[in-house]
């Protein structure tokens, strides 16, 4: 962590709101895209990401500085959204909705494209889709991995399991992702795409 | 090579990919990968599906929630100082209220001026509740102070009511269902005794009032409707264009008011009933 945020949050612990800003400022984009690839939704992921910050405004006090304090931002953020998710599905209106869900990714310039631009933005949308499909358990150990970069041990304290397991959901989440994307890579290997764009 | 051994590779495959073993256990791997087709296979598909999970990059935030963030510890300021009485309510709000609450496109004007000096003490005489003025007092700021007033509905605590019913709260100086709340607003709906949400959808607008079950009602001579939702015994009526439902479960009343042709109007009681259950 950062000296400066070390002294962010502990400002943050005496009521100064703008060191809050700095948390924010940190943090704010790898939340939201955790929400976002944890929902699959965008509109979701923005109230989740304001319940996660609210979360750790009201928490804050129970981090202990002795730990990384991203591995403690981001068990919070998975415990809130593990939450979110539960009561969204439980939710009669958004489980008809989640069924009946078309593509309600980011809206993206609609301007012509070239046929394997097009191509290349169907693929990118498969394997998004696909991602979403996961179990959750297997979503969030490949989003926490592949997408977030965090090593096996700051998962395992995330996800309050051991680095076997982690490894062992890893190892499923992407042979599940492998054999659910054969029909949009039907070639062996992944051809070199370009990463997914805002 | 025999199951157990390759049961152990096959453990250690993403580890390997991830660098997370020591260069002893990578060369375990890769010599057992070298004599075994079928854990080259696997590593194979473990590998692809590592690489199509990595083309998913990161998405920006919209500008809009850093400055939803930024405003959250002044909320949390906000309910720190508030007045005891109304940290109190809340606090019953939170435990007692299944909730809700509102949305509509109406535009009502003929708020009653005259209800609007409406004290305690007549709240307390337990005046009825008529349903033809709850139709007219729907949609405005006002009109709900003076229902609430005087019927003594339950106040909604608002981050309660969004975390239970994964509604989106409007209140009153929102244009937009869809807009995010700024404290402004919140200040505003602390202030006001009835919460307007919205349907996620946003396009139709609905009321829910809360009160005590056993408090008088007047219909008005509107022919009621009996009708199932949710497996819920339900009250349907009509007045002046708009649809007026009315439950009641756990001693309290819940009273839904919409548009006569809002699609969503059995849907969104249909979600209200089976949350509170």
């Amino acid at each position: 962590m950062p000296d400066e945020l070390q002294d962010a949050i502990q400002r943050c612990l005496e009521n100064d709101a703008d060191a809050f800003g700095e948390i924010v400022d940190a943090y704010e984009r790898q939340m939201y895209n955790l929400a976002y690839r944890m929902l699959g939704d965008p509109e979701e992921a923005r109230d989740a990401t304001q319940d996660i910050f609210i979360k750790v405004h009201h928490t804050l006090d129970t981090f202990r500085f002795q730990s990384k304090f991203s591995s403690w931002m981001y068990r919070v953020a998975m415990n809130t959204l593990i939450d979110y998710r539960r009561r969204w599905l439980r939710h009669p209106l958004k489980r008809l909705e989640d069924l009946l869900a078309t593509d309600r990714s980011h809206p993206r310039a609609t301007a012509p494209q070239p046929d394997e631009q097009v191509l290349r933005n169907e693929r990118v949308k498969a394997v998004r889709v696909a991602v979403a499909q996961l179990p959750v358990k297997l979503r969030a150990a490949v989003v926490l991995r592949d997408l977030h970069e965090l090593s096996y041990a700051e998962i395992s304290e995330v996800l309050g399991v051991t680095e076997g397991t982690v490894a062992s959901r890893l190892n499923e989440a992407r042979r599940q992702l492998a054999r659910r994307l054969r029909r949009s890579f039907p070639i062996h290997g992944v051809p070199a795409l370009p990463r997914e764009t805002s | 090579m025999n199951h157990a051994d390759c049961d152990r590779v096959r453990s250690l495959l993403s580890p390997s990919l991830d660098g997370e073993l020591t260069a002893e256990a990578n060369e375990d791997v890769s010599a057992h990968l070298a004599n075994c087709s079928a854990c080259l296979n696997a590593f194979s598909d473990i590998e692809r599906g590592r690489q199509l999970a990595t083309m998913l990059a990161a998405i920006d935030p919209p500008a809009s929630l850093k400055y939803a963030l930024l405003r959250l510890p002044r909320k949390k300021e906000a309910l720190v100082s508030a007045p005891r009485s109304r940290r109190l309510a809340l606090a019953l709000a939170t435990v007692g209220l299944a909730l809700l609450v509102v949305v509509g496109t109406w535009q009502l004007s003929n708020v009653r001026q005259d209800n609007a000096g409406a004290s305690s003490a007549d709240a307390a005489a337990m005046i009825p509740l008529h349903l033809e003025r709850l139709t007219e007092a729907v949609g405005t700021a006002q009109g709900f102070k003076v229902l609430a007033a005087q019927h003594q509905l339950r106040e909604v605590n608002v981050e309660e009511a969004l975390k239970r019913a994964s509604f989106k709260v409007l209140c009153p100086l929102q244009a937009d269902p869809r807009e995010s709340l700024d404290e402004r607003h919140l200040t505003e709906l602390r202030a006001c005794p009835l919460v307007h949400l919205s349907s996620v959808r946003g396009e139709h607008r609905i009321v829910v009032l809360q009160q005590p079950a056993g408090w008088p009602l007047v219909y008005g001579g509107a022919p009621v409707e009996q009708v199932t939702i949710a497996g819920q015994p339900c009250e349907r009526l009509h007045i002046d264009g708009r649809e007026v439902l009315k439950w009641e479960r756990g001693g309290t009343r819940s009273i839904m008011v919409a548009a006569a042709d809002n699609p969503e109007t059995t849907k969104v009681a249909r979600a209200l009933i089976s949350a509170a259950s």
